[in-house]
């Protein structure tokens, strides 16, 4: 089937031509399926196509409009032999409708244009299942399917829908026939038509279906004809695939529909498997990371706690999978014990390579000559600020001690309140001025707080991982329950009782795994060393 | 953790429900940004179905405050339960935000600006 035409412009010779395409495009472009090289024609002028047997026009552009015998045309109309169709100054004489190419010879009938797209249909499944046996990434393949949809269907849009983690249906793949006219938009009607109740759509007239009454986005953006299916495998339906057009005469029907739904159950599978290959690849890569970050962090504790008479001191860090980021030191200065414990937030190595620097910013201020714990945090906390787009944000107490005479200095960075065991065992909250965590506000002020240890009383420092443990049930350890665990061990040696803590800890938890760092630090001072008679 | 979205007098106000943790946090975070993007820069963050707020949560509310500052957007909270303000607190970040008792004082406090 074809359609033989002359046509007549105010720059060239009349000219003849046989047009055996069945769908294309009239105007000035140099893609056009006949084209016409005179100013007044649009580039996309009009577009032909066979449809029912016989040959519709259609107008494309708005403006500049498409004259059928000397009649503007709305709708899609049916060209007649000896019509005569104007655009711009450029006439298109209509001279035959149905034409051989060869008259002579009585050959077989040209396969109609129906009959050459069902064949076009089968090739490219045939295609996309040959494809589908290949290794291909999760994007690949969708562009492959949409590429291919996009050849035998002729949409002007495409776009495959996936389920994300949360269950949302999300753009996963998008195409469209006229490149740079904004997102492609999938009216929720037609989402909850196609992925909701797992059956596929075909909407010819989409502003008349009733299914789509008020359905804004499809009028909005002129949408005609909708072509849908979902992607369904054994354990439902885990996205969707839909195209649209525009324009009247290209409408889709139900062949396209089949092929459509063919496709999107063989992709389905397809595409489960390919995502949960890159899942678990990701997934790696992560428990890599994590591994990295948990061996930094170990590296950066102190291996000996300080070695002085007046004080003992216990330490313990137990790291969570995927938390992480608690630290702890101390550095001695002449008579003045420093020491820090602080949980950084976020997790990973970039949480990893932040303690590192809070702990080495942490090491070199204390060292400052005459430096005053607020001046200490103060520049700690500038440092931390820079460059923090992150947000990552340290919480911790720090302080230090006079080992001759038990006197404290200590701030709150936003963190945990500390506590203080008297000898006899009696626990309490020694009174901390608040402070915002580092790594927020550039030029915070930190507050420090005076506090004087009795003679063999124990400042114990920890995270919140102590206090914020599950258990499997996902009940909260709780501050009452800690508090009673550190009475429990206050009068052990600190060694014990930091053991003791972590093993009260572990209990409640029982199999749950850790969801944050547990820190606990315990600083016991002696008294004074006796001066030698 | 669930997101739940309502336009108030021209404020926008998100209602998470549930934990906000490090698992539930990067949900919360690009819907919020999803906000910014569409030019939505006057939020109230309803924090009364929140049972419980870590320290990616927090996170979560830092990058928000200075995101609408930058944008020269308002952010108020509301509903805050005695844990979730616990932990706003701990870490020192209450004076950081307007917190308001209701959704509605926290709208009036965006809105008014």
């Amino acid at each position: 089937m074809s359609l033989r035409v002359r046509v007549e412009t105010s720059v060239a010779p009349a000219a003849e031509s046989v047009l055996d395409e069945a769908d294309f495009v009239i105007g000035r472009a140099d893609n056009a399926g006949l084209v016409i090289a005179e100013s007044s024609v649009s580039r996309k002028h009009a577009r032909v196509v066979a449809r029912e047997g016989g040959w519709w026009i259609e107008a494309l552009s708005p403006t500049n409009r498409t004259f059928v015998n000397q009649h503007a045309i709305d709708e899609p109309q049916q060209l007649q032999t000896g019509d005569v169709v104007s655009l711009g100054q450029a006439t298109v004489t209509i001279l035959g409708t149905d034409v051989s190419a060869t008259e002579t010879v009585a050959e077989p009938a040209a396969p109609s244009p129906e009959e050459v797209r069902q064949a076009a249909r089968l090739r490219t499944l045939n295609e996309i299942h040959r494809a589908l046996a290949t290794p291909i990434s999760l994007a690949e393949l969708l562009d492959l399917i949409l590429q291919r949809c996009f050849d035998v269907l002729r949409p002007e849009e495409g776009i495959i829908l996936l389920r994300n983690a949360a269950g949302e249906l999300t753009p996963a793949a998008t195409h469209r026939s006229d490149p740079g006219d904004g997102d492609v938009v999938v009216s929720r009607r037609i989402i909850e038509e196609v992925a909701g109740k797992g059956q596929s759509a075909l909407v010819l007239d989409a502003p008349m279906d009733e299914r789509f009454l008020g359905s804004e986005s499809i009028i909005v953006s002129g949408v005609k004809s909708v072509l849908a299916a979902p992607l369904t495998d054994a354990e439902g339906t885990i996205g969707m695939i839909a195209l649209s057009s525009r324009i009247a005469v290209r409408q889709f029907s139900q062949q396209d529909l089949e092929m459509l739904e063919s496709l999107a159950s063989a992709a389905a599978l397809r595409v489960r498997n390919v995502a949960l290959a890159e899942e678990a690849a990701a997934r790696k890569v992560l428990e890599r990371e994590l591994a990295l970050a948990h061996d930094m962090q170990m590296s950066m504790l102190p291996r000996h706690m300080p070695d002085r008479p007046e004080i003992d001191v216990a330490a313990s860090l137990t790291s969570a999978r995927s938390v992480g980021g608690d630290l702890y030191d101390f550095v001695l200065v002449g008579d003045h014990l420093w020491f820090i414990v602080a949980d950084v937030s976020g997790k990973g190595v970039a949480a990893s390579l932040y303690m590192a620097v809070a702990k080495t910013l942490f090491r070199a201020t204390v060292q400052i000559d005459g430096i005053t714990l607020s001046d200490a945090l103060g520049r700690m906390n500038r440092e931390l600020c820079r460059d923090n787009d992150q947000m990552i944000f340290v919480t911790a107490l720090v302080g230090h001690m006079a080992l001759s005479t038990g006197e404290l200095s200590l701030a709150d960075a936003g963190h945990n309140p500390a506590m203080v065991i008297s000898p006899d065992g009696l626990v309490e909250q020694p009174a901390i001025q608040k402070s915002i965590a580092f790594g927020v506000i550039d030029n915070a002020v930190f507050a420090e707080s005076p506090l004087v240890l009795a003679r063999s009383a124990t400042l114990l420092l920890y995270t919140d991982g102590a206090t914020d443990a599950r258990n499997p049930a996902g009940d909260i350890f709780g501050e009452v329950a800690f508090e009673r665990a550190v009475a429990a061990g206050g009068k052990d040696t600190v060694d014990a009782l930091v053991a003791g803590i972590v093993n009260t800890v572990d209990q409640f938890s029982a199999d749950a795994p850790p969801e944050d760092d547990l820190t606990l630090l315990a600083i016991r001072w002696k008294g004074p060393v006796e001066s030698e008679i | 953790m669930q997101i739940n979205e309502m336009r108030q007098q021209g404020a926008v106000v998100v209602s998470p429900v549930g934990r906000i943790d490090s698992t539930t946090s990067p949900a919360l975070d690009a819907h919020l940004q999803g906000l910014a993007k569409a030019g939505d820069h006057v939020i109230v963050m309803d924090l009364s179905g929140v049972d419980y707020i870590s320290s990616a949560g927090l996170r979560v509310m830092l990058t928000l405050a200075k995101r609408t500052k930058e944008s020269r957007g308002r952010l108020a909270l509301a509903g805050l339960g005695d844990s979730v303000r616990q932990v706003f607190e701990l870490a020192g970040f209450l004076p950081l935000f307007a917190v308001e008792a209701t959704n509605e004082a926290a709208v009036a406090k965006v809105v008014a600006a």
